[in-house]
């Protein structure tokens, strides 16, 4: 059994990572358009992984700018809300000191097949507009070409 | 997908139901191959065999789903997953090494090496 300041803690560290969340996103906008390509899908084969786009959105987001947060990830506010889900559980189970009785198994299995059945459509409208020229251009083996030439 | 992947064996002698014996170096490979797509799937099925096994759910897949959108997230499912392996070891009656912060750490940085690590000591499990 912990102790109420052993929990204390616990609940404290985990209140403190959706708005540390929040606040990185705020303070990471300046550089979100220069900093680095950290998608390994993206740097290898030039295509956007599911995730592609989500760090710009939440720092738009964060800066009030939604409109232009949803042109990098239609799907941030659905992913910001399962992030709060989570946030909200583990304060709950933290809290309470057992997990919050959820169907746990499905919900996560319907939010997979959410973001796979999102990158299945994103890659459909990528090839569809031009998404082939994107991907010869922007793999890591053209990329290095380019470097040497 | 995760049900018919993680498809029981038979039951072992420590444990629950034992999980599926997986070629280190495929799981590697498939891992380089798909970006990392494949570890997430990779941990998404290991971690429905481990709560299976044990009968109890001590990793919650619902952090394993934002693997391929918030890195910090999975990374919690993943030390949640390998924090628990020496009780599946010790169920299983293998001997458990200390290697804890090595898979994490090797999860977090080459998460395709430490998928590699992990299967080994999975296997050593099943197989007992």
């Amino acid at each position: 059994m912990r102790s109420g300041r052993s929990r204390a803690i616990r609940l404290a560290i985990w209140a403190s990572t959706l708005p540390a969340l929040l606040a990185a996103c705020f303070f990471y906008y300046p550089f979100v358009f220069s900093g680095p390509i950290l998608c390994p899908m993206h740097l290898l084969l030039g295509l956007p992984c599911p995730g592609c786009g989500l760090t710009r959105a939440f720092c738009l987001a964060s800066r009030g700018h939604f409109g232009e947060a949803y042109s990098f990830h239609p799907l941030y506010p659905l992913f910001f809300l399962y992030f709060t889900f989570l946030w909200g559980f583990k304060l709950v189970e933290t809290w309470r000191g057992t997990p919050p009785a959820l169907p746990t198994g499905r919900i996560a299995r319907v939010a997979l097949l959410a973001v796979f059945a999102f990158w299945a459509e994103r890659l459909v409208f990528f090839f569809a507009l031009g998404g082939l020229d994107v991907m010869t251009r922007d793999n890591l083996i053209a990329r290095v070409l380019r470097w040497l030439a | 997908m995760a049900d018919a992947a993680a498809a029981p064996a038979a039951p072992s002698s420590g444990g629950g139901v034992k999980g599926k014996v997986e070629n280190p170096t495929t799981v590697l490979i498939l891992g380089l191959v798909t970006c990392g797509l494949y570890t997430i799937y990779w941990l998404w099925v290991r971690v429905k065999e481990m709560n299976d096994y044990l009968g109890k759910q001590a990793v919650n897949p619902m952090f394993v789903v934002p693997g391929c959108l918030c890195f910090p997230v999975v990374l919690y499912a993943d030390y949640l997953y390998i924090w628990a392996i020496p009780e599946m070891q010790q169920k299983a009656g293998v001997e458990a090494k200390d290697e804890k912060v090595l898979h994490l750490v090797l999860m977090l940085l080459l998460p395709y090496v430490g998928s590699y690590m992990v299967q080994q000591r999975l296997n050593e499990i099943w197989q007992k």
